[in-house]
């Protein structure tokens, strides 16, 4: 999954400790996925209950374990020991073919055709992602208060070489 | 089986805002015994609603998820939520008035009915439940917004967005202003401030308003009883026309069936649920139905249709600051003299239309990793915002509600289905009403700078439902009397949104509660007096 979230997430602007980070957070989340669990009734044209997907979790390993059988039977390597460029390749390939063309916008994670695709919808779907994109703390979703809802976002500071995992 | 009976002096059918609310009048106000009967659960649970957010929030699970009554629903019905505290624990907390045009349709523009009350005596019942509800906001221009009095609390501060939007919406000359919320912008009836999380559909720390508050003081008070998971299934008309009981059905003991009596009934059951019921209730002494002698029951519902606008504004915007939070304009509620029937309001939130981060580029590209940031910062450099109008469509007589016996609820009681028809006066009118409001947001993007990305118009949906039981001053063209009095039954009131002729051109939820007030006011005058002064002081009683 490491791997993978190196060309899945944006690798230079979230550095190898922030990658490694948002792994573990992705993993958390999908442990606490609850299949089939019933949704937010929608607003308006709820006479219907709405429930979520099924456990997308055993597809999604199905999917690494792909990824890394092709590695080995193409370059003799499991996916985690290839060169870097090589690694891309694979995965926008599968990614190519899992992935449906009319799908534009990224899905609801547990929905994603493809694991590095709910990883990639799950990171972007965060706060920090939001603050990322906008380089302001702006914290969506967080207990912030009234006061600072006034004031411009905070810039973010830019990460530290530390941060970012370089040494 | 023997059944139960439970005896009270006012049985109140419903526990959402208007059903809390009568409660809550009627407690401070008499001595009567007052119950509150509940179909749905229960759900006291401040306590638990940050895990319940945070599982909203990752997984989008509903937060409320005992809220609803499997089976319990209709053809067309707004919301399954069916709890102690009804819709009321879901809602965004929208809370702006009518307007002085909403009671007078028919004598100003010629269509749809007057209601039968005056604006002056409405503005103190509008006062009075933004003071228990506990609303947070600032007056507009006087001559756009009246009201005789201050909002109980300040405004809740303008995000950095909105105020940018603000000066964006204004150099159309169009005004703009906070829109009023019932969320706490200072302690409030023992509740906490706003903090801003914006997930309103589960507020964790209780500042915005929700029903089930009320319900909880009066308990503790013991000013009220709670029946809750008992569906009330008829009602039951004795001699000379009262309601002598109501069928129900406790759904943790389903076999023994309950009857509950008294001297009052009082439905409030919302714009589906209080036409459904009195419906369901046909019996040889109403055949037609409880309270139907006029055979509008069901009739004349209506809602208002949304059109909104996503535009791309000239500035930098920073996307979730507040997004529950808005700006409302008047500006086209009060239009002064107009030619043909063409009214709605006007809002502006903040939005990340066509800034969320995306899967493929223009060109159908997939974008990963960095890729995707810099698509995303890209589209991020400039603004969005999103325009909303609702307009009001007045209902036809055939608009709302029937029972549906194809449908049945687990216990056998036939459900329902509502489809909604604007009157024949008024759909004539609505290609006018989406190019005004067309010709509003351009004039807002040709002042304002930008460009139109996206306009929806959803004409299926009839927002913030109102009537199936109207009020009139004549018992052969309406339900209940002025004050939602059935006129067939003595002593069976119907409240809030069932009741209104017309369903106007903002969110409903305030005018509902006002409604509802002036009801409890009248109905407080025939019970025993408590000679206690009110919680809140109910300001048309003050003044006199
Ligand atoms: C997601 C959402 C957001 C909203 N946001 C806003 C907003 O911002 N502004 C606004 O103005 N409005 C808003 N609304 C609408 C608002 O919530 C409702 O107008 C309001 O809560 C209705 O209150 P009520 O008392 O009329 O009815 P309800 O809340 O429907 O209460 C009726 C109660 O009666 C019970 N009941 C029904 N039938 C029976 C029976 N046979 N026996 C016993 N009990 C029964 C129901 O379970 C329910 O609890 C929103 C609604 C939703 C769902």
């Amino acid at each position: 999954m490491r791997a993978v979230a190196g060309h899945a997430l944006p690798a230079d602007a979230l550095g190898e400790d922030g990658i490694s980070e948002q792994v573990a957070a992705f993993e958390r989340w999908s442990r606490g996925f609850e299949p089939v669990a019933e949704l937010d009734h929608p607003y308006i044209w709820s006479d219907e209950l709405v429930y979520g997907p099924p456990d997308p979790r055993p597809g999604w390993q199905a999917q690494l374990d792909g990824l890394d059988l092709e590695a080995r039977r193409r370059h003799g390597a499991g996916f985690v020991e290839l060169p870097v460029g090589h690694r891309a390749e694979l995965l926008r390939e599968h990614l190519e073919r899992a992935v449906p063309a009319g799908l534009r916008e990224l899905p609801f994670a547990a929905e994603a055709p493809h694991v590095a695709i709910a990883l990639l919808a799950w990171w972007a779907g965060t706060s920090g992602a939001n603050d990322l994109c906008h380089g302001a703390a702006i914290g969506r979703h967080e207990c912030r208060g009234l006061p600072s809802a006034a004031q411009r976002p905070e810039p973010l500071a830019p990460p530290s070489r530390a941060d970012r995992g370089e040494r | 089986m023997a059944g139960r009976v439970h005896e009270t002096g006012v049985c109140i059918l419903g526990s959402g805002i208007t059903g809390a609310l009568v409660a809550e009048r009627l407690a401070e106000q008499t001595t009567a015994r007052i119950t509150v009967v509940e179909a749905g659960d229960r759900i006291f649970n401040l306590d638990q609603r940050f895990e319940r957010r945070d599982r909203f929030l990752d997984y989008r699970e509903n937060p409320w998820p005992d809220d609803h009554i499997r089976g319990q629903t209709g053809r067309g019905l707004q919301s399954r939520s069916m709890c102690v505290g009804g819709l009321g624990l879901h809602w965004g907390g929208t809370t702006p008035r009518f307007t002085p045009e909403d009671l007078r349709l028919r004598s100003l523009y010629g269509v749809g009915e007057d209601w039968p009350v005056e604006w002056e005596e409405l503005d103190a019942f509008y006062q009075e439940a933004e003071e228990r509800i506990g609303i947070a906001g600032v007056q507009g221009p006087p001559e756009l917004d009246p009201r005789s009095r201050d909002y109980p609390m300040p405004a809740l501060p303008l995000s950095y967005n909105l105020e940018k939007l603000r000066a964006w919406g204004e150099r159309s000359g169009i005004p703009f202003w906070p829109n009023p919320v019932s969320k706490n912008s200072r302690p409030y009836r023992g509740r906490n401030v706003c903090v801003r999380c914006d997930t309103c559909t589960i507020c964790p720390t209780g500042a915005k308003y929700s029903p089930d508050f009320t319900l909880q003081e009066l308990l503790a008070r013991e000013r009220i009883e709670l029946l809750d998971r008992t569906l009330v299934r008829r009602l039951v008309v004795g001699e000379r026309g009262r309601i002598a009981g109501a069928k129900a059905l406790d759904r943790d003991r389903p076999d023994e069936p309950l009857e509950l009596r008294a001297d009052v009934f009082v439905v409030a059951l919302g714009y589906a649920w209080s036409a459904h019921l009195l419906l369901l209730s046909a019996s040889d002494r109403a055949p037609a139905g409880v309270a139907n002698r006029s055979g509008l029951v069901g009739r004349f519902m209506s809602g208002h249709r949304p059109y909104n606008a996503f535009v791309e504004v000239p500035e930098k915007l920073y996307p979730g600051i507040y997004e529950m939070d808005s700006l409302l304009s008047k500006s086209f509620q009060r239009p002064g003299d107009i030619d043909r029937y063409v009214r709605h309001d006007l809002r502006i939130w903040e939005s990340d239309f066509g800034r969320r981060p995306r899967l493929r580029s223009d060109d159908g590209e997939l974008l990963l990793g960095e890729d995707l940031l810099a698509d995303w910062r890209q589209r991020g450099e400039r603004g969005a915002a999103r325009l909303r109008a609702y307009y009001d469509v007045i209902p036809a007589e055939g608009s709302g509600l029937r029972i549906d016996t194809s449908r049945t609820n687990e216990w056998g009681d036939p459900m329902f289905r509502i489809e909604m028809q604007p009157a024949p006066e008024t759909s004539e009118l609505i290609p006018l009403a989406e190019a005004q409001i067309e010709g509003v947001f351009d004039r807002m993007i040709a002042a304002g700078g930008g460009r139109l990305l996206e306009r929806r118009v959803s004409r299926e949906i009839h927002d913030h439902p109102a009537g199936g039981c109207r009020m009139g001053a004549d018992p052969a063209t309406s339900v209940v009397d002025p004050y939602g009095r059935s006129w067939d039954h003595e002593n069976l009131w119907i409240v809030g949104a069932p009741t209104m002729p017309s369903a106007g051109c903002n969110n409903g939820t305030l005018t509902f509660a006002a409604l509802t007030l002036r009801s409890a006011a009248k109905l407080a005058a025939l019970l025993p007096p408590s000679g206690a002064e009110p919680a809140i002081p109910h300001r048309a009683e003050v003044a006199a």
